[in-house]
């Protein structure tokens, strides 16, 4: 089990991050999007509010990626942090990845499944949804 | 052997490719997890002449005493890693290839830094 709050940053150091309660829901995403920022095969993403989440040290650079939503990076290293969409601007996104413990959260399920990587095989026995969770169906095992 | 294109997100840094790949991994690494937001990362080798910025340059920043990343000013797409002592070779990220699927990776390595509960199944070496 996790002990909180949970920790993280960029590469660099020069973002940090503290949570001070555990995500309520964490999945991995294989849209293209996510593909070309971080340029690895998929991005798993945490959500928690907003409220908490405490940022340190330098603020992160954000880019408006599409209407819904902005993405924010370590504007010296380039690390990934956190997808904010504008519909639910309570909640945000944090990439596991930049965890201290990358281990502490693990994700629950594969969205835009039918956007991955050629060549990317996984055997987690997760669900795995073709598009987003909310409005697309199960990909059939 | 036709040229590789690609880029970051927002498109001011593309890239075009005029060489054949020398090699390709995917990396558990734990610089390499940082520095993407993502669990591992897909790598591919060119020799370094043969990549040309086409648009903006990306940042670069030395992430180590061996190495230097590049990223997108603006999106912070990770674009490329080079190493000090081998700056002939440069890797370019498979993820922001317009053609992911023209590259094969051989192999994973720093499997052992692997996050925990990712389970590949590939049938690729775990070095």
């Amino acid at each position: 089990m996790a002990t909180l709050p949970l920790s993280g940053g960029c590469q660099c150091g020069a973002v940090r991050y503290r949570i001070a309660t555990m995500p309520f829901w964490a999945g991995t995403c294989h849209c293209g999007m996510c593909r070309r920022m971080c340029g690895a095969p998929f991005i798993t993403w945490m959500t928690v509010p907003n409220t908490s989440v405490t940022w340190e040290g330098v603020a992160a650079a954000r880019y408006r990626a599409s209407p819904i939503a902005e993405r924010g990076h370590c504007p010296t290293c380039g690390a990934q942090l956190f997808w904010q969409g504008q519909h639910e601007p309570h909640n945000v996104d944090l990439t596991v990845a930049t965890l201290d413990d990358p281990g502490a959260v693990r994700p629950q399920m594969h969205i835009y499944w039918d956007d991955r990587m050629p060549g990317i095989e996984l055997a987690d026995g997760l669900p795995r949804y073709r598009q987003g969770h909310r409005d697309s169906p199960l990909v059939k095992p | 052997m036709a040229k590789l294109n690609g880029g970051c997100l927002c498109g001011d840094v593309r890239y075009t490719i005029s060489a054949a790949p020398q090699h390709a991994v995917y990396c558990h690494c734990g610089m390499c997890r940082r520095s993407s937001g993502a669990p591992y990362t897909g790598w591919v080798v060119f020799t370094a002449s043969a990549v040309k910025w086409t648009t903006a340059e990306p940042s670069e920043y030395k992430s180590s005493v061996q190495a230097s990343r590049r990223h997108c000013r603006r999106c912070g797409s990770q674009i490329s890693w080079q190493s000090v002592k081998r700056p002939e070779f440069m890797a370019i990220t498979i993820g922001t290839l317009d053609t992911p699927d023209a590259v094969k990776p051989e192999r994973h390595v720093f499997w052992a830094d692997r996050v925990p509960g990712l389970e590949i199944q590939d049938g690729l070496p775990r070095t």
